[in-house]
């Protein structure tokens, strides 16, 4: 009581202190990564006049606190909700709504965060929004989960947020390997002059360097069929997270028809991205004819989209109602162009017996032999394996 | 706080329309000492951020602009090779001793500074734009990690060299990439978003002065509602600046009678050939429609 009586009496520094300290809480609740320096650096700017301001003190903070542009557009909200009980001054951000506000589309929704939110069963509407990204067990716990079995809201955003930072790893696993090799290859005249000065300029050592490794291009042949509803708007997430990080990557959708969706993807305006989808998606969800579409494919795209460095990927469970021996013509077509073709498989993580019907068996028993790699992807620990995949090896 | 304003007054002046957060985080670099990252799309005029900066606080402009295999030779320092031979060939004839010659060769004069280390060693205040660090590999972010954490820079030959201003550091990224934690963590941060109609009327206005503010207007609806629109390429404020003076240079006087120029111009504003054949006609005479209310 003592404690209570002197906070509530304190300075009004220090009550503004002790809120801030909560505020950071509340920060790091919604996802930013605060760090003590930040904490240091508020607190400072707190003694000075811009605690009599409200719209430097906010202006301030988000300089300070903000380290992506995630945080910087959830800022406001979060601002406004703790310091000034939700009320949103006028002088807030008219720009930036005028700026951004995107037109009003309908349709499927694939990559809005509210929208993947609205994803999720009814059932979580009851449960009370954990914004916290929850620990080491809990991400360990989903990256095990089937994708069939991410009903919450929460979890649903931790594991796109896990998607993304795939595609990025991934990113970064690829471009190690096409760092320049200084062993043998061309001369390299400036190292060369370095290593000699000793020499008096003789090149007695010499230094080389060796062209830059093409990097492999990466070819998305995406199933978003009713079978592969589950998991298609997550390998449209994954898809997405590749074609923004590889320049080179290209994308197509199939069902019943084969859809390029590889520049819409790599918009990263996802208002824009979402509209664009919506226009796209009409009649996905419906049934499947995977020789068909590779058939269309290989017709009209694979000269211009695939050569020795891709690498394709077929994300599908294999449901197609033509004959198997089409689609293994297809796979070879395909595969005479490309470097690697890789299937992705998400019934192959289930239980074969219950899941798997003659249909499937029937075409993927003909077409394993011809893959270079046959995988599941049913949650995010069978996605994180096909890192070596990615290798044109 | 009277800072900002004035801060705000000086960048509008340099012919740079900053809202109050920007001007808070510029006026934060200076007071903190800290770097400032602007992320936002390409042509939303971050690089003009630091031109402004620079002008209105006199600081020396020093840019660094950063692309795939940028290494520490191009962007810190460089031993001038050729000179340092000819000098070690001119010794050979007269009886100088080795050690002599090597102090002379890896003395500063046979030292090539590159931005980084220019910019530690002026002595003059100085503004170090590092451009586009998103493009940059890892391994060169890390270095910049710690350059900027001491703004100091060790040369084996010479010994560390220490800056005398700290200078005021501005990173810019069009998020091709995601940056690491750690170099975000070491900068103030702030998102460079497409300007309101407002901001980029102002924008169209200072930069322009002599533009017809009735025409200003029409042009800042256009690329407003084209942005709007399923475009490849989002135009920036830089394309809506060049569109305008391509129109000023056509005597035009106003859109809705004059779709042969703005036909004509729309290469300034759509830098693709899919979005090119967006703009049919019909969808031309969409755009530049008066909406009813």
């Amino acid at each position: 009581m003592t404690t209570l009586k002197a906070n509530a009496t304190g300075d009004p520094v220090s009550i503004i202190r002790r809120r801030l300290t909560v505020f950071v809480e509340h920060l790091r609740l919604n996802g930013f990564e605060i760090t003590a320096n930040d904490i240091s650096t508020a607190h400072a700017l707190f003694c000075t006049p811009y605690l009599y301001d409200r719209k430097y003190t906010r202006s301030s903070l988000r300089a300070v606190f903000c380290k992506s542009k995630s945080n910087w557009k959830d800022f406001s909200a979060l601002f406004n909700g703790y310091w000034l009980m939700g009320i949103e001054p006028e002088d807030v951000h008219m720009e930036y709504q005028s700026a951004t506000s995107g037109g009003g589309a309908s349709g499927l929704s694939y990559f809005s965060e509210s929208e993947a939110q609205n994803t999720a069963t009814e059932a979580n509407k009851a449960d009370t929004v954990d914004t916290t990204s929850g620990g080491a067990s809990d991400a360990r716990v989903l990256a095990q989960r089937d994708f069939r079995f991410v009903f919450n809201a929460n979890d649903m955003r931790n594991v796109e947020h896990l998607v993304d930072d795939l595609a990025r790893q991934v990113q970064r696993r690829t471009r190690r390997r096409t760092q320049s090799s200084r062993k043998k290859g061309r001369l390299d005249p400036r190292n060369i002059t370095r290593k000699n000065l000793g020499h008096g300029g003789w090149p007695f050592e010499l230094s080389f360097q060796r062209k830059r490794k093409t990097p492999a291009r990466f070819l998305l042949l995406l199933d978003v069929s009713q079978s592969m509803e589950i998991y298609s708007y997550l390998f449209l997430r994954f898809a997405r997270g590749l074609l923004q990080a590889f320049s080179d990557t290209d994308a197509y959708a199939f069902h019943t028809d084969l859809v390029h969706i590889g520049s819409e993807l790599k918009d990263k305006n996802t208002n824009r991205l979402e509209a664009k989808m919506k226009d796209l998606s009409s009649g996905w969800l419906g049934g499947t004819r995977i020789a068909d579409s590779l058939t269309e494919f290989n017709q009209q795209y694979a000269q211009r989209a695939v050569n020795r460095h891709t690498i394709a990927f077929i994300f599908s469970d294999g449901y197609d109602s033509s004959e198997p021996e089409h689609l293994v013509e297809q796979v070879l077509s395909l595969k005479e162009r490309a470097r690697k073709i890789v299937w992705v498989n998400p019934l192959l993580g289930r239980n074969t017996q219950a899941t798997t019907s003659l249909a499937v068996d029937r075409c993927m028993d003909a077409v394993i032999p011809h893959l270079d790699l046959y995988t599941s992807a049913h949650n995010l620990n069978s996605l994180r394996e096909l890192g070596p995949a990615f290798s044109l090896r | 706080m009277q800072e900002i304003n004035i801060l705000q007054t000086a960048l509008r002046n340099a012919g740079y329309i900053a809202d109050t957060d920007l001007a808070t985080a510029i006026h934060l670099t200076q007071v903190l000492q800290r770097p400032l990252l602007l992320e936002g799309d390409a042509g939303v005029g971050k690089t003009a951020v630091a031109q402004a900066m620079a002008e209105t606080l006199q600081h020396q402009l020093i840019r660094l602009q950063c692309y795939e295999g940028l290494d520490v030779n191009t962007a810190l320092y460089e031993w001038n090779y050729q000179r340092q031979l000819m000098a070690v060939r001119l010794h050979e004839k007269d009886s100088a001793s080795q050690s002599t010659i090597e102090a002379e060769i890896f003395s500063r004069d046979y030292l090539l500074p590159r931005p980084l280390l220019q910019a530690i060693s002026t002595t003059q205040p100085a503004l170090l734009l590092i451009d586009e660090i998103d493009r940059a590999d890892d391994e060169f972010e890390a270095f910049l990690l710690e350059l900027l954490a001491d703004f100091q820079i060790t040369i084996p030959e010479i010994g560390t060299i220490k800056a005398v201003h700290k200078p005021t550091v501005i990173l810019t990224s069009n998020a091709t990439r995601d940056l690491s934690d750690a170099l975000r963590r070491r900068c103030l941060y702030h998102f460079v978003d497409y300007p309101g109609k407002h901001k980029e009327l102002q924008i169209l206005n200072t930069q322009l002065p002599d533009l017809d503010r009735q025409l200003a207007s029409s042009i800042v609806d256009f690329v407003q509602k084209i942005r709007q629109e399923h475009l490849k390429k989002i135009p920036g404020v830089a394309e809506t600046l060049d569109w305008a003076t391509a129109l000023m240079h056509l005597d035009t006087t106003d859109l809705d009678h004059s779709l042969p120029q703005v036909e004509a111009t729309l290469s300034c504003l759509l830098k693709t050939r899919a979005d090119r054949e967006l703009a049919t006609t019909e969808w031309l005479k969409k755009i530049t429609r008066p909406e009813t209310t």
